[in-house]
């Protein structure tokens, strides 16, 4: 009845949180020990401080009581604090701001000591505990949620089937990786009764034998044993991502209908996967087996098909190549394996198994948080002799999957599955002893709708303004960063810096330091020839010494100083000025000033800004000007070819600087469309930002009253002694109507931060900043992957707030926010459409490779991720087992079952039962089905 | 809004698993109304099979009633909200490379090219 296999029972009884996993302690006690509760923290923060109140403890806890504990946290605060300036009094004041910078050392801190080389989230926050009115002293709790990935070295590939990630997932790895490790389990099966066992691991941590692992169960009628030395290597460039190699034993003895199966296998194993490619991910991989050991059971060879071997020795070489596509929704597998094989008397190929496996995921959101999830697998698999085959070798089906490569990372199908029969019981042949088949087919579906869940981060996170825009442009940042390292590793760039430090003569390259070097030897020929005439004089030395300084050496300057620093973006960057550098690299910022001439305002002189090459033309214009006489005709037609060619190299740069700058250059008429289509009118002909302002015009009336009414309730609470039963009405009150006033503020604030990107979007279109409009528009009405967008949260925050309106009686204000809410999404709707048609500069696309990702990261934490699901399963089987060629056995026999899920975070535990519907006199009746799967939701 | 402290962090290993990108944001409250934000923006790249920081940003924005503390909450870091951070007296030549010839006139070209 069960398919719990002996990797998934491991699972399920040891990795209660396998992907994320959440650090913390039960009881808060750290740096500082808190001592028995004083009293409550009634008033708002500042009051405190202004009242002069000391921190007698620091203390830190996880957000939820259940979740399990860590050193991490302690040394995290303790670190934290010790980064805190000393107060020289040694008393640690109550200060509104120095806890929240201590907060925001302790997040770095976590990040540090927790989520080193994995993606994950950190949420904290703080109150104060324990406020002692006498003694004016109160106790700062810190409160802390920690989700961690499994790192690097699992997520690389295949992390579902590796063991570390328990460990990895609590960023724990590397300092408390224990070499062995021993995990008992135990499990049920209809084959092999109830079964118990253990898996030893021994983790080497070298590079030629990474693991030894040794895993055995038994029961009254059966017995596995598996032992496997594994190798592996990450790797960093080259078409391979990663390779595997491993040494394998297999020993097992599991009852079929009627008879006994056993088996024995060494092998040799080599696997290797390339590495992704494009946005989906492509992964081809391939690997080869060769195997040899023994194939035995005790079926009487009269009822084995004549090419069967009932009890033989076996060798096997096993080919198989796969690839797999990952999409955001959507995955794909496909694989196929053949294997050559004997009975193990010589080299000869006895026969020949090939096997193909398909597997499809369809995973999507239709509300959220309340995924929907289709499975399809498809299977098929054949068998040709040119000799003998061992029983063993033949297909047997049920409700247990075998795979092709026992114990691989990357997992081939090589049965028959159909949920409704036991393992190895899908005979196929009335009343006959299973002797296995030589062809089979199967199709699986299982659909999964969750129907109730709660969500892994809160709303009041998830949902709140500060969070989203916060977040939102430091993934912006994230971006300009990232973009800037795709540009100064472009191809333009080189061909940039390298034409504006070339030295070649010819006359196609118009190289400036020859035409420099050409002015500098006429300048000095000049020189020498302009006798007493003092002006001639002057306007050659106005070249090094004139009212720009020494011109030419300005010039000589930038353009030795336009290089890239190839140790840039090697160095840490530790400050504003560090990071706004590697944006205004030096080899853009000089062409600039040798090039790019800008007269700004025509009625301010002063806002000229001259080119330094600009200033070498007008210095030669005005030297020109001193030889009119004839006998410098000749120095006069050199300094207008040297001022041509001058113009010439300007002409290449600006041609060559054009090109740096497409890379990040959004197109003008592209964003004038969609910066059209936000500024379209709504069906009440009014503007987004017309729409927002009555928004919060609407808001306000009712957000002062509620201000109002807590101030009322909070001097009443002053009035009334502690022991009063008013007093706990009132704060019943009073925190409902805190939570009514929250939502109030956030619909306003995104109200107002929709306005305020709606105006920045104007602005920055009339500024000639593309990419200004274009991130205005993004935040406005796309957001960034699972941060909301504005108009969206505006969306979202009213929906929230319309229950609580209506309660107060308050149907027509709800009336009208609904209406400019529609408008307003009516128009978000336009301008996502003409946003999608913009094209992405490459250098932009290139960081998008890094950001996409993160904001499926924020997707999955923000809009998916749940603590606990609940979801019906419907489960659907189709197989075909051709057993001796019997006519009845090339039937389909189906399984249809229901269950339900149970999802913790990302580990789905699925129970039900699969019937048989055309069910056969000696077959059962169906069969349980207990199954547990791990989901990568990025 | 009412101020609501909070600090939150998001670390993202890039799918290469050879950078790791982390965002820190902290609310503070100064009182009922009023916030200041810290913010801390790690980039890191595995060399040689460790992570080191290629960036390492902590700034904190006191004054968020200002337009431009707002706007670079909400935009990200933009080399002219950089330079505003430093104050008013940062000069756009302060981020050129040793050697930049100055010239404060080129300045706005500068600031031009790094604002696209």
């Amino acid at each position: 009845m069960s398919i719990f296999g002996r990797r998934k029972l491991f699972a399920a009884l040891f990795i209660p949180l396998t992907l994320f996993i959440v650090a913390g302690v039960d009881q808060g006690v750290l740096a500082q020990t808190a001592t028995d509760t004083k009293g409550e923290c009634t008033q708002i923060p500042l009051l405190y401080q202004l009242a002069n109140y000391k921190v007698e403890n620091i203390t830190i806890k996880p957000l939820f009581k259940f979740l399990p504990g860590g050193p991490q946290l302690q040394q995290a605060l303790a670190a934290a604090i010790a980064k805190q300036p000393r107060n020289p009094t040694g008393e640690q004041r109550f200060d509104t701001v120095e806890v929240s910078r201590l907060e925001a050392d302790l997040n770095h801190e976590l990040f540090l000591l927790t989520l080193s080389g994995q993606t994950g989230l950190i949420y904290g926050r703080h109150r104060l505990i324990n406020c002692d009115e006498q003694a004016r002293t109160l106790d700062i709790q810190y409160q802390t949620l920690i989700i961690a990935r499994p790192s690097y070295l699992t997520t690389s590939y295949e992390a579902n089937a590796r063991r570390e990630k328990n460990k990895e997932a609590n960023g724990k790895i590397e300092e408390d990786r224990t070499n062995l490790s021993v995990v008992p389990f135990a499990g049920y099966n209809r084959s092999r009764s109830i079964y118990g066992g253990a898996e030893v691991t021994y983790d080497s941590n070298t590079a030629m034998v990474r693991k030894l692992e040794l895993n055995t169960s038994g029961s009254g009628s059966s017995a596995v044993v598996q032992a496997d030395a594994t190798g592996s290597k990450e790797f960093s460039s080259g078409p391979f991502s990663y390779a595997e190699w491993k040494a394998a034993y297999r020993f097992s003895n599991i009852p079929t209908d009627g008879f006994e199966l056993k088996d024995g296998t060494v092998a040799a194993r080599v696997f290797a996967a390339t590495r992704p490619i494009g946005p989906r991910k492509l992964f081809f991989r391939f690997g080869a087996s060769v195997e040899g050991g023994n194939r035995q059971s005790d079926v009487p060879q009269t009822v084995a098909e004549t090419a069967t071997v009932i009890s033989s020795g076996y060798g096997a070489l096993k080919l198989y190549a796969g690839a797999s596509l990952t999409s955001r929704k959507q995955d794909w597998k496909a694989s196929y394996g053949l294997q050559l094989g004997n009975d193990g008397d010589d080299f000869g190929v006895d026969y020949r198994k090939h096997i193909f496996d398909a597997a499809y995921r369809l995973r999507f959101l239709p509300a959220p948080y309340k995924p929907f999830q289709l499975d399809a697998q498809f299977t098929a698999g054949s068998l040709s002799n040119v000799s003998a085959i061992p029983v063993g070798e033949r297909f047997f089906g049920g409700n247990a999957e075998q795979e092709f490569i026992q114990g691989d990372s990357w997992r081939i199908r090589s049965n028959p599955f159909i949920r409704s029969f036991p393992q190895n019981r899908l005979n196929g042949s009335d009343g006959a002893i299973a002797v296995g088949g030589d062809r089979f087919v199967s199709i699986n579906l299982t659909v999964a709708q969750t129907v109730w869940q709660k969500r892994l981060i809160p709303a009041e996170i998830a949902q709140d303004p500060d969070v989203n825009t916060g977040l939102g442009g430091q993934l912006l940042s994230a971006r300009l960063y990232l973009r800037e390292q795709a540009v100064q590793g472009s191809l333009e760039i080189l061909q940039l810096e390298d034409q504006v430090g070339c030295i070649d003569e010819s006359s196609d390259r118009h190289c400036l330091t020859p035409v420099v070097n050409q002015l500098k030897s006429s300048l000095t020929k000049l020189l020498s020839e302009a006798g007493n005439n003092d002006d001639l004089k002057q306007a050659i030395n106005a070249f090094t010494d004139g009212d720009n300084g020494d011109a030419l050496q300005n010039l000589e300057d930038a353009m030795s100083s336009a290089k890239l620093d190839p140790e840039a973006l090697n160095k840490p960057l530790e400050d504003a000025a560090a990071l706004a550098a590697i944006q205004s690299n030096p080899v853009e910022g000089n062409v600039s000033l040798i090039t790019t001439d800008d007269f700004g305002d025509p009625d301010d002189p002063d806002d000229d800004m001259v080119s330094l090459l600009t200033v070498i033309q007008q210095l030669i214009t005005k030297l020109n000007e001193q030889l009119t006489t004839p006998n410098f005709a000749e120095r006069r037609k050199e300094l207008q070819q040297i001022s041509a060619e001058f113009e010439n190299a300007r002409g290449v740069l600006r041609t060559k600087w054009n090109s740096v700058d497409l890379l990040r250059a959004y197109q003008a008429d592209e964003i004038q469309k969609a910066k059209d289509a936000l500024d379209q009118p709504s069906a009440s002909n009014r503007k987004l930002d017309e729409i927002l302002t009555h928004v919060r015009t609407l808001l306000k009336p009712e957000r002062d009253r509620v201000r109002s009414e807590l101030d009322q309730l909070k001097l009443r609470l002053s009035q009334l002694a502690e022991t009063d039963p008013e007093v706990i009405l009132i704060r019943q009150k009073r925190e409902t109507l805190l939570e009514y006033r929250d939502l109030l503020d956030a619909a306003d604030t995104y109200a107002e931060k929709a306005r305020s990107a709606y105006s920045s979007a104007n602005d920055s279109f009339e500024a000639k900043d593309f990419y200004g409009v274009k991130i205005d528009l993004e935040r406005l009405n796309v957001g960034f992957g699972g941060l909301l967008a504005y108009v969206t949260g505006l969306r979202e925050s009213i929906r929230d707030l319309c229950r609580p309106l209506l309660d107060r009686g308050l149907a027509a204000v709800v009336t009208q926010l609904d209406a400019d809410v529609s408008e307003a999404v009516m128009i978000q709707k336009n301008v996502k459409a003409a946003y999608g048609k913009l094209r992405v500069p490459k250098a932009e696309a290139k960081a998008n490779e890094t950001v996409t990702y993160v904001g499926r990261v924020l997707e999955v934490f923000f809009r998916e991720a749940n603590l606990v699901a609940v979801s019906p399963v419907v489960m659907f089987d189709a197989a075909r087992l051709r057993v001796l060629d019997a006519p009845d056995t090339k039937r389909f026999r189906y399984g249809i079952g229901a269950g339900m899920r149970f999802s913790l975070i990302n580990v789905d535990f699925t129970a039900g039962y699969s019937f048989n519907p055309n069910r056969r006199p000696i077959e059962p009746r169906g069969a349980f089905v207990l199954r547990m799967d791990i989901n990568d939701l990025f | 809004m009412a101020c609501k402290p909070f600090s939150i962090t998001l670390a993202v290993l890039a799918p290469d698993n050879k950078r790791q990108i982390s965002f820190g944001i902290t609310k503070g409250c100064i009182s009922d109304d009023e916030a200041f934000y810290v913010l801390n923006f790690v980039l890191r790249d595995l060399v040689n099979g460790e992570f080191q920081d290629r960036v390492r940003l902590h700034v904190e924005v006191g004054d968020t009633d200002s337009d431009k503390a707002q706007r670079m909450i909400d935009r990200g870091l933009t080399m002219t909200q950089l330079n505003w951070l430093q104050g008013p007296v940062t000069s756009k030549t302060k981020s050129l490379q040793p050697g930049t010839t100055s010239n404060p006139a080129a300045e706005k070209t500068l600031a031009n090219i790094v604002n696209k």
